[in-house]
């Protein structure tokens, strides 16, 4: 686990990366990767498949070297990867006495009670439990280590949709007692809504946007009306789309102005996050292709 | 959820990841392979302390156990000395990185509170130590069954400079030991793949061993030579038996120069024959190392095998310590 305690303006920083950058042979995966996550926060790194998250994530956890920039996390990382891998042949129990001999904290009771939660059975090897049960099994280990930064790969991809909703709900709660920060990857961004309060927005191996997912979407309106060539108001158009009598426009607003107010034809309507994640990654595709 | 608290076990804190831990876990994961060669390891000793107790007691090695020859009990033992460091290269040391990278669970040990170098440190010498161990064991076990052969008769049954005798002793076991462990942990943190990195080390590991054995080790020191009439050199026709090693011989002038076979071999009998090859001036040469190169050799091979070991050992540390791919 690295360490590196970093803190900028007063307020700590649990996860950061300066210039990052990441090459399997001349491709690079990921490029000039600059964020800082503020301590508490659970953070959705988003992106389209291949778009570089595991890269990322893999990096930030100090498991992979990066070629370029650094990173470095506060404290304890704890890093469940994709494939939830655990050791076959050890069962739930085993796997539990592995997390408390090879980590200088371990709970226990969280751990078991994490287990219990979802009913996996201690006493059979991981090998012979299901593809969600181990899940829980590698979920458990992360918990149980109490770290201060979870690090998440795909972390529902194998769960059942009501395993998923509870599986949720059970790490915001674990959040709110312990306070650490949790930064997890997924590109079924649905899943993400009311759970994530800052966004890691990533495509082609490079940062599209990153920041707190409130001041994101405040910062970003929808207008719907008659249709036209240009939107109701000054800002970037991040995407336009048009019917043969509707025109839909999503626009950044410039910083620092009061929001404006439309009227007439055009309707206003608050983004969601979904809306705005989708547009995003839509227009780095149309800009690929250009 | 209901409202149990975290304050009923309370959450363990230490200052670090101890060697216990990690005997634990190393048991944990490699429990059957260490056993097995363990008790195939200790099996063998056994078998040649009694044989050994056997032909000391009698003096005689032709009639082992009624029918049974020693040549079937002896030969299991005098195997071991040619398996031990294989088997372990294979069965220990081949699947320790890269069962874990097809498995992905090297992602999870690591993200765990410890370094890749200290959880790879752990498994080298916690398994590393008892393999050279269990070759330690084999080798002065082999030696003793061929001390005591070699006393029953005049002529050494096993020649020193032969395997599997040259084999037969700690060091070398030892350092065949210490390269075999190496050869399958480079070759399971570069292939990444379990059976793959198996069957290269089986390969390696003979390919090695053969052209060392079999290439090099005649070639350590320069052969010393010697020129003699042919009846001299018909009287030592099974070698010279006084513990040196021949590795070459052959017809040849008086000077040593290599000659072609004689026209002698429509000769009637041995006096002729040899009478033949004295009117053609023909000698024998011999190509041999005295006895007393016996330890230098043995030296010398297993710091080839010792050296081999560092570089292979230092590749798979290298590997796990800078990853470029996960």
């Amino acid at each position: 686990m690295s360490t590196a305690v970093e803190t900028t303006d007063g307020a700590a920083v649990a996860v950061r990366a300066q210039g990052l950058g990441k090459r399997y042979r001349a491709k690079w995966a990921l490029r000039e990767c600059t964020f800082e996550l503020p301590a508490g926060r659970v953070a959705a790194l988003v992106g389209a498949n291949g778009a570089g998250k595991t890269t990322l994530m893999t990096v930030l956890a100090g498991l992979l070297d990066a070629d370029e920039g650094s990173a470095g996390a506060a404290g304890r990382v704890a890093f469940v990867s994709q494939e939830k891998p655990v050791y076959r042949t050890f069962s739930a129990a085993d796997m539990l006495r592995f997390g408390a001999r090879l980590n200088l904290v371990w709970d226990e009771a969280r751990a078991r009670r994490w287990l219990a939660r979802f009913e996996i059975p201690l006493d059979r090897p991981c090998g012979k439990l299901s593809g969600g049960q181990q899940a829980q099994v590698a979920f458990a280990l992360a918990i149980g280590s109490r770290p201060d930064v979870l690090m998440l790969d795909e972390p529902l991809a194998n769960l059942d949709p009501l395993a998923r909703r509870e599986v949720t709900a059970e790490l915001l709660s674990e959040v709110d007692e312990t306070g650490m920060t949790v930064l997890l990857s997924t590109h079924v961004v649905a899943e993400l809504s009311g759970v994530a309060d800052h966004l890691l927005l990533l495509a082609h191996g490079r940062l599209l946007t990153g920041g707190d997912l409130d001041e994101l979407l405040g910062r970003h309106v929808s207008y719907t009306g008659p249709r036209s060539e240009a939107p109701p108001a000054l800002g970037g158009i991040v995407e336009a789309r048009h019917t043969d009598n509707q025109s839909t426009f999503l626009v950044e607003l410039p910083e620092g102005q009061p929001r404006p107010v439309v009227a007439g034809p055009w309707v206003e309507r608050p983004l969601t996050l979904e809306d705005y994640v989708l547009a995003q990654l839509e227009a780095t595709r149309k800009g690929a292709r250009a | 959820m209901t409202a149990t608290t975290t304050g009923v076990v309370p959450v363990a804190k230490r200052a670090g990841v101890g060697w216990g831990d990690l005997a634990w876990l190393t048991w944990r994961q490699h429990r059957w392979a260490i056993a097995g060669l363990v008790a195939g390891a200790a099996a063998v000793v056994a078998l040649a302390l009694v044989l050994v107790w056997r032909v000391d007691a009698t003096g005689d090695m032709q009639g082992l156990f009624g029918r049974w020859r020693f040549i079937s009990l002896g030969s299991v033992v005098m195997l071991a000395p040619i398996a031990t460091g294989l088997a372990i290269a294979v069965f220990w040391a081949a699947p320790v990185l890269a069962r874990e990278y097809e498995q992905r669970t090297h992602l999870v040990v690591w993200s765990q509170d410890i370094t890749p170098t200290r959880w790879l440190t752990g498994k080298v010498v916690l398994l590393g130590v008892p393999a050279v161990a269990v070759a330690v064991g084999v080798g002065l076990a082999a030696r003793a069954l061929v001390d005591s052969i070699n006393a029953t008769s005049d002529r050494p049954v096993f020649e020193l400079f032969a395997m599997p005798a040259f084999e037969a002793v700690p060091l070398v076991q030892t350092a065949y030991a210490a390269f075999g462990f190496a050869l399958g942990l480079a070759f399971s943190a570069v292939t990444r793949r379990t059976v793959l990195s198996m069957g290269l080390t089986l390969g390696a590991f003979i390919g090695v061993r053969v052209v060392v054995a079999g290439l090099w080790r005649p070639n350590f020191q320069t052969p010393l030579f010697k020129v003699e009439p042919y009846d001299a050199y018909r009287q030592q026709w099974d070698g010279p038996g006084d513990g040196s090693w021949v590795v070459n011989s052959g017809f040849s002038d008086a000077a040593g120069n290599e000659v072609d076979y004689p026209a002698c071999s429509n000769t009637v009998d041995q006096a002729a024959y040899a009478k033949c090859m004295n009117d053609n001036n023909v000698l024998f040469f011999t190509q041999y190392h005295p006895a007393d190169r016996l330890v230098p050799f043995q030296l010398f091979e297993s710091a080839i095998f010792l050296v081999l070991a560092a570089g292979l050992l230092a590749l798979a540390f290298a590997r796990v310590r800078r990853a470029r791919r996960i």
